[in-house]
């Protein structure tokens, strides 16, 4: 805290940047924002601009207000189940899936007990098997419980997320030190009431950071509801999209074009997570920051 | 001391949680199909009982039809899901027949993959119910494609007789006369390449397996037989050789390009007039109208070039029906239901003007009005009529693999890097027959 008084009454010296920096960064800075720019550009194209015009610049009709018209209204309207879909696994596997790991971080790094150092370790090791080799068993174990092709089956499971226990761990470790949960203790509090109260407080930079990180990696989730769903009704923006592409390709027949639907649906797809971004950006970079000024 | 009761108490708890899930998956083991007594009295009575049928299919339109079945008959309920468009609805398939449950009544599949589900028991032998009465009712194209063997396995629903779209403003531009043989395609497709170096008379697809089995079936070669457990190989055989060295000699003089068709820059070559014919099934139409819909006009229908100018023959790439699966416990009403949609007129007809398939139905693939009817993406041509001729000069006798689906996975591995690196597609086929003899080994196959 202090550090940070001093620094702002200092000036701070005059930064050049470089002209490769500036290159490098510009660089970068394209790579990111064209496939944006270019999905904005599509969106407004019909099919037959699409393939005739150039893809980074505008088409010969703005077509973007009939595709939207398209995409809410085509096959009576799944894309709007779709992204309601995506919603729900999001939110509620996303929190569900934070409040999880926030609670196993704290209990790993807080509390001393045989295989407290293990558990983390085995779980990130676990990580490491890929995904496609548990994917059959994985639909054989869930299908003889009769819950595969449901929504709960996707929400169930995204309330595992490994990454975000170790992401958890670690900051508890550096935010929650262990004096104050001695003293706690030693008032009387109860090991909930110490949680609820005083735990949770220090953790909410930490929480929101896994809590994005979670949403995010749900939202974009396309092979776990690949393996599990069947039923076009259930299925997420990945998947759902991902079937539109494909009615427009087959090796022995085409049924549908629907790339601009693609297009557009992939533009609209990306729009709540940049606003859910934008809104919790302040706490994010709080997250970041709150380990390092201890 | 505090942590150590709950540690033993924690260890109970997992004991406890392990054994139940044991005792959970031995309770819910999968039952065993249901056994078939289909007769065609009970697929008759089916009609008038009260059940749920689900119906897995990507034709987009089905639903509106199965809305008129359901208007019908009201007893019964059909449930219609697109489970994904070929291999990604058999993924799926395959996974809920293997989980035993989940999958549907009634599913849509491919001709090429049906003797895989059929001769692994996964789908009812409907020849049976009275299916062989309406031969008659089906094209013979149509009605060949769906037995496996001397038995049927499916309804059909759609076929592909093989045609040629090709870009009438190229070919005048260039001057060239519309092939009818295989020789005169050679022909064609030098002097357009020498004239323009940016153009080719056709692209080939590395990925291309139905493709290339249409055209091997054209050629007169059966590369494939099953007979029970009993499965030929044999890629050397003189109709695939004849496919092999035709190709060969047109992709290795650049005069034909090996390009991944649909891709964005696929479609917009074959737009601009890079590509100047498609060979492909008769299902292209309807793709071509919606992706690339400004070169409207510019193309043209012609028959597949032939080997033989005074008997021409064609091949089907693609085309699919509908099947009763085993694992179905209604049976009898998936059968009735499958029935209605391909061979009553309320349907078929729904299929061929609505959801613009080519239809499986000899009363409408010999009608007046589905074989005058000009296309104006065309250029107002009578485009039926060409599909018509393509399917009844079909050769017959292509036979499909148990394990097509595997052949045609690993056919861009063999045949397709031929393509692309414009070497022998014959030492290519050996290979390709190796991977399969083995694959064919591995699964139990008794390879002849």
């Amino acid at each position: 805290m202090t550090q940070l008084a001093t620094g702002r009454r200092r000036s701070m010296p005059a930064h050049r940047l470089s002209v490769p920096t500036i290159l490098v960064m510009t660089a970068l800075l394209l790579y990111c924002v064209l496939p944006f720019w270019w999905l904005i550009v599509s969106s407004t194209k019909s099919n037959g601009d699409l393939f005739s015009t150039f893809g980074l610049w505008f088409g010969r009709a703005f077509s973007l207000f009939d595709n939207l018209g398209q995409l809410f209204t085509h096959q009576n309207g799944i894309y709007l189940e779709w992204l309601g879909n995506t919603v729900l696994y999001a939110v509620v596997g996303g929190v569900g899936a934070t409040i999880l790991a926030t609670l196993g971080g704290y209990g790993l790094a807080s509390f001393t007990f045989p295989g407290s150092r293990k558990i983390l370790g085995i779980v990130i090791v676990a990580m490491a098997v890929p995904a496609t080799a548990l994917a059959i068993p994985m639909f054989l174990l869930f299908s003889s419980l009769g819950i595969v092709n449901t929504r709960w089956i996707i929400v169930l499971l995204s309330l595992a997320s490994p990454l975000g226990l170790y992401l958890m761990q670690v900051f508890a470790a550096q935010a929650v030190p262990r004096e104050l949960l001695e003293a706690a203790r030693l008032d009387g509090a109860s090991e909930t009431r110490i949680f609820v109260t005083i735990v949770s407080k220090l953790l909410a930079p930490g929480f929101v950071t896994v809590l994005l990180f979670n949403v995010v990696a749900i939202w974009n989730n396309y092979f776990l509801p690949l393996i599990m769903l069947s039923d076009p009704r259930l299925y997420p923006l990945t998947v759902g999209l991902n079937q539109w592409n494909s009615q427009a390709s087959g090796s022995s027949g085409a049924t549908e074009a629907l790339y601009n639907l693609v297009v557009t649906g992939s533009l609209v797809g990306i729009l709540p997570l940049i606003v859910v971004f934008v809104v919790l950006q302040r706490y994010w970079v709080a997250g970041l920051a709150a380990g390092s000024s201890r | 001391m505090h942590h150590r009761k709950s540690h033993s108490r924690a260890l109970v708890g997992v004991a406890i949680l392990s054994a139940a899930a044991a005792v959970l998956t031995g309770c819910a083991s999968s039952t065993g199909p249901a056994a078939s007594d289909l007769t065609v009295d009970s697929v008759d009575k089916a009609l008038s009982t009260k059940a749920t049928i689900t119906v897995w299919s990507w034709q987009p339109g089905i639903e509106d039809i199965a809305d008129a079945f359901m208007d019908e008959y009201p007893d019964i309920t059909v449930d219609v899901v697109n489970a994904g468009q070929g291999n990604d609805e058999y993924a799926k398939l395959s996974s809920s027949i293997k989980a035993g449950s989940g999958a549907p009544d009634v599913v849509q599949l491919e001709y090429s993959i049906l003797p895989q589900y059929a001769t692994a028991g996964d789908v009812v032998n409907v020849s049976a119910i009275g299916y062989d009465d309406l031969a008659d009712t089906f094209t013979a194209s149509a009605y060949a494609q769906s037995k496996v063997g001397d038995d049927v396995f499916a309804y059909p629903m759609d076929d592909g007789p093989m045609a040629m779209y090709y870009r009438t403003d190229i070919f005048d531009e260039y001057g060239i006369a519309v092939p009818t043989t295989w020789d005169e395609f050679a022909t064609a497709a030098e002097t357009l390449h020498a004239a323009d170096p940016s153009k080719y008379l056709t692209a080939i697809d590395p990925a291309g397996a139905m493709n290339a089995e249409g055209l091997i079936g054209q050629a007169g070669g059966v590369p494939y037989q099953t007979d029970g457990s009993d499965v030929t190989i044999d890629l050397a055989d003189e109709g695939t050789t004849r496919w092999a060295d035709y190709w060969s000699g047109l992709i290795a003089s650049d005069a034909v390009k090996s390009d991944s068709f649909w891709t964005d820059g696929w479609w917009q070559a074959l737009d601009n007039g890079t590509y100047a014919t498609w060979i492909a099934g008769a299902w292209a139409p309807s793709s071509m109208e919606s992706t690339i819909p400004n070169s409207s006009g510019k193309w043209a229908v012609a028959p597949v070039p032939s080997w033989d100018a005074d008997a021409p023959t064609s091949g089907v790439q693609g085309g699919s029906g509908i099947a009763v699966t085993t694992q179905s416990e209604n049976q009898a009403v998936s059968a009735a239901f499958a029935r209605w949609m391909t061979t009553s007129d309320t349907a078929t007809d729904a299929l061929t003007t609505d959801l613009k398939i080519y239809p499986t139905s000899q009363r409408i693939a010999t009608s007046d009005e589905w074989l005058g009817a000009q296309s104006e993406y065309f250029g107002g041509q009578e485009i039926n009529r060409v599909f018509s001729e393509s399917g009844q000069n079909v050769k017959e006798g292509f036979q499909y693999l148990p394990f097509q689906q595997y052949a045609d996975s690993i056919f861009s591995d063999y045949v397709g890097a031929a393509f692309a690196d414009k070497t022998d597609i014959s030492e290519a086929l050996v290979k390709y027959q190796a991977a399969l003899v083995k694959f064919a080994g591995e699964q139990g196959y008794t390879v002849k």
